[in-house]
């Protein structure tokens, strides 16, 4: 019996050892495989250029040599404005002049494209014991994509979009025979926003 | 009961150096399981990924005129398996077609990827042999190959069984697959709206637009979801199953976008089967409604329609062409 015992134990402690770690999902609930409807005013596509540089630390008791990854990429980042936010109270008519408050510049839509992400495999190197796979490749792209995200205050994108919003407005409704166009903005969010929800 | 001693026979040092080896690798026992079991984060055991700061740097600046008009979220998985089957094996069809009717199949040069199609595909003859030693011994002879192929090869289509062992021959060598999530926005251009792309029809107070729906973009970017203020973070790529990838090998880069492609291609076709393109040009409709309800406009209805019913409406509307605002 203690011997059945024993092997039962055994097993269960062998079989904790050897499982694999399930990653937990996330604890978000994410509405996926769905339309929605959107009124977004798109003005203005930014290309940055970004180098993904990172390095792997390992430690098998002692440091081992840093594996390293190197990558050349593009970031796409589309802004412009909710079309869906202008209210009426926003808007001011007289007969021959207009003055309009526009939403805030939000981002429309942000892409990290694989397709422009190059890895250069000259500076992208293994070690002893220390090897860049698969899953360190898309943890330093997703690194690198927050990485972008957090300077997307900084980088100019709120202005230019202004500007450009303003002009295409003012083409527009000058087709509706107004004289005197005055826009303004509602400041943006900080951050600047990616509404996915 | 009498304990159990273990009896070192050996001179002092070497008895040091081994009861020292037992109790590291006692120590190392412990600790991987420890990791093992309770996932403990062991400093000796640390693996990190450091990203070195640089910096973004602009590279263009493009004026748009696009309405987005409405967006697709899916999850889509993208698998070797399917690749293969759909990319592959039509190629591995074609290049053995051409081989098959140069007059000089020696001679014909083949690319990185036809030269690894052709590999898998001596594989799978000598599986589909049996392992036939005839088979094996002129595998290399391109001539040879190519008349092994050639009764599982009728109406330029590989037979199923042969395909199904070129498939496991490609697999064994690599195999990937990918859980994506991303989106698919579907919209306007309002550039190519000329002048004679609208028209207004006062009796029935509509503004008509001869507009085509355009998918804009379609992306999966690393994170999905990425907002740290509310703490919810979601992955675009995760791998789900992978096996021989390793990152040295030649080509690995293509293949793994050429998955990830595919995991693309599958979420704009999802997004038009769930009729994004429909939702867009009510969704524009609304859209414009309400922005010239605003401005005060007399239009109380917007229709977005292709070119041959646009011209229709055009030639049923008596009035068509006047101004949009008429009463200001």
């Amino acid at each position: 019996m203690k011997k059945v015992i024993l092997a039962a134990i055994w097993t269960a402690l062998g079989l904790s050892f050897f499982q694999t770690s399930c990653a937990r999902s996330g604890d978000k609930v994410v509405i996926l495989n769905r339309l929605k409807q959107a009124a977004k005013l798109a003005t203005v596509k930014f290309t940055f250029n970004k180098i993904v540089w990172g390095e792997k630390e390992k430690r098998l008791f002692i440091k081992l040599r840093n594996a390293s990854f190197l990558a050349y990429s593009k970031v796409e980042i589309t802004a412009g404005i909710d079309l869906a936010k202008i209210k009426q109270s926003d808007i001011d008519l007289a007969p021959k002049s207009i003055h309009v408050k526009l939403p805030p510049v939000e981002v429309v839509t942000y892409s990290y494209p694989f397709q422009k992400i190059e890895v250069d495999p000259t500076y992208t190197a293994n070690r002893f014991l220390n090897v860049i796979r698969v899953e360190d490749m898309e943890e330093f792209l997703r690194l690198a994509d927050a990485d972008i995200r957090k300077s997307l205050n900084h980088l100019g994108i709120e202005q230019r979009t202004r500007e450009n919003t303003k002009a295409l407005l003012t083409k527009i409704l000058k087709k509706f025979n107004f004289e005197i166009i005055d826009i303004d903005f509602y400041a943006s969010p900080r951050p600047l926003t990616m509404s996915v929800d | 009961m009498k304990p159990t001693y273990i009896k070192i026979k050996r001179s002092g040092f070497k008895s040091l150096i081994l009861a020292l080896g037992l109790v590291i690798g006692g120590l190392v026992v412990v600790l991987a399981v420890l990791k093992g079991i309770f996932n403990i984060d062991l400093a000796f055991f640390r693996t990190t990924l450091n990203l070195k700061p640089t910096t973004l740097r602009l590279e263009d600046i493009q004026d748009l005129e696009f309405l987005v008009t409405a967006e697709y979220f899916g999850e889509v998985i993208g698998t070797a398996r399917d690749y293969f089957s759909r990319r592959t094996i039509p190629q591995a069809e074609s290049l053995l077609l051409r081989l098959m009717n140069s007059a000089d199949p020696e001679a014909e040069k083949l690319s990185a990827e036809e030269t690894e199609i052709m590999n898998a595909l001596r594989g799978a003859l000598i599986k589909r042999s049996n392992m036939s030693s005839r088979v094996i011994n002129n595998i290399y002879d391109l001539k040879s190959v190519l008349n092994f192929a050639r009764p599982e090869f009728q109406n330029d289509r590989l037979s199923p069984a042969l395909k199904d062992l070129v498939l496991e021959m490609l697999l064994a060598k690599r195999d990937i697959a990918y859980l994506a999530r991303g989106s698919v926005q579907a919209g306007y251009s309002l550039k190519g709206l000329a002048a004679d792309k609208y028209f207004y029809c006062p009796s029935t107070k509509t503004l008509f637009l001869n507009m085509e729906v355009q998918i804009f973009s379609r992306q999966i970017n690393p994170w999905f979801i990425y907002d740290a203020a509310a703490n919810n973070y979601v992955k675009g790529f995760e791998i789900i199953s992978q096996t021989n990838i390793d990152l040295e090998d030649e080509g690995i880069y293509d293949f793994i976008k050429n998955i990830k492609e595919q995991c693309q291609q599958r979420l704009a076709d999802d997004a038009v089967r769930e009729g994004i393109k429909a939702q867009a040009r009510e969704s524009a409709e609304r859209t414009l409604e309400n922005t010239l309800k605003m401005l005060k406009s007399d239009v109380r209805t917007v229709r977005i329609l292709a070119a041959a019913e646009f011209e229709n409406q055009k030639n049923v509307c008596p009035e068509s062409g006047k101004p949009v605002i008429s009463s200001r």
